[in-house]
């Protein structure tokens, strides 16, 4: 024999389904819920401070250390000795044919060096030498055109006088 | 106290919260939070204790369900009820939680079946005890009759939660309603009957 069939809504009425619940959540689930997100709102404060000073140390960093790496990258990209030493070299022609003055000893032996310095950058290019050593014999030969052009600028100026 | 559009007070989850709570807590506050616990944590609860059958399980969700209102409340923009916005919350971290457990096989008939078949009907202290009988319900079928016949979610609704289709809700609850029919037939037949007595 089959067992009869009840509706839901015989059940309902035969289970008095409708006053089923069943009860209060304990009376701490709150205080426990808010203690949970308080924790859970430390831990992401903690989180974003660690990661706000992770970031200011690497921007100090930044700021203190990317330049020191920049500057003689700078400082070698800021002056061109080979150019410098090639207007110098015009300026100390011009100084030349103004005053058609002799030169004394200090400026001959200025000018030898010079001619000592132009063979090491013939030498130099000829070996396909590095950049760095050709930025310091053109240096060199900046420094020893601008003694010159000084020595003769003061000659010119004791023969004005 | 709430009322709903009949004059009567507003119970479980169709209470109105008012404009100035919702935007407390939509600013953080959490005494603001704390008001809308009070309001439908119970509610929360129940609804997880009827389908989960265990007081700690329910207790952790309705946490897990404050814990996310909580984070996502600023999204609430007033469309629906709230009380409703957190039902829906509610249900599908119910249905998540089902998903998770290791029973979640247990919806197809042949665990349902298993189910019946483990029933002990002739024990005499099987007495007709709604909550007991419907704990001898597979999780999914529970969650099934409850949602539907208590909360009052569509057979479509239904096969949407469980990404089923709405035979299959259909099905489930079919057999679901036999099977209490059943339990209730056989409680009222290990009952002693007074007037034979």
């Amino acid at each position: 024999m089959s067992q009869p069939e009840l509706s839901f809504h015989h059940l309902t009425q035969r289970l008095r389904l409708r006053e089923l619940p069943v009860g209060e959540p304990s009376p701490d689930l709150w205080q426990r819920i808010a203690d949970t997100h308080a924790g859970r709102v430390r831990r992401a404060r903690m989180r974003r401070g660690i990661a706000g000073s992770s970031l200011a140390a690497l921007v100090l960093i930044a700021v203190l250390v990317v330049p020191k790496w920049l500057a003689p990258a700078a400082t070698e990209r800021g002056v061109d000795w080979q150019a410098r030493a090639q207007a110098l070299e015009l300026q100390l022609r011009a100084l030349r044919d103004g005053t058609g003055a002799h030169d004394d000893a200090g400026a001959v032996e200025a000018q030898s060096e010079i001619a000592r310095v132009d063979d090491a950058l013939q030498t130099a290019y000829d070996t396909g030498a590095e950049r760095d050593q050709l930025e310091v014999l053109w240096k060199r030969r900046s420094e020893l055109l601008g003694a010159l052009i000084s020595v003769r600028q003061h000659h010119v100026e004791i023969s004005r006088i | 106290m709430a009322m709903n559009d009949t004059g009567e007070p507003a119970a479980g989850f169709a209470q109105r919260v008012d404009a100035m709570t919702l935007a407390r807590a939509q600013a953080g506050d959490m005494q603001a939070f704390a008001a809308l616990y009070s309001m439908f944590g119970r509610p929360c609860f129940n609804l997880a204790l009827r389908i989960l059958g265990n007081r700690a399980q329910a207790e952790d969700l309705v946490q897990e369900i404050f814990l996310k209102t909580i984070g996502t409340i600023r999204s609430y923009r007033g469309e629906a009820p709230f009380g409703s916005w957190l039902k829906r919350m509610a249900v599908n971290a119910v249905i998540d939680q089902l998903r998770g457990q290791r029973h979640a096989a247990e919806t197809d008939s042949e665990s349902l079946q298993l189910a019946e078949a483990a029933t002990d009907s002739t024990n005499p202290a099987a007495v007709v005890d709604a909550w007991s009988l419907l704990q001898r319900l597979p999780a999914r079928a529970r969650a099934v009759l409850v949602l539907h016949e208590f909360e009052g979610y569509t057979h479509a609704e239904l096969a949407a939660l469980f990404g089923q289709s709405e035979s299959y809700s259909k099905s489930i609850l079919a057999r679901a309603l036999k099977r209490l029919g059943e339990l209730v037939v056989s409680s009222d037949e290990s009952m002693p009957c007074p007037s034979r007595n």
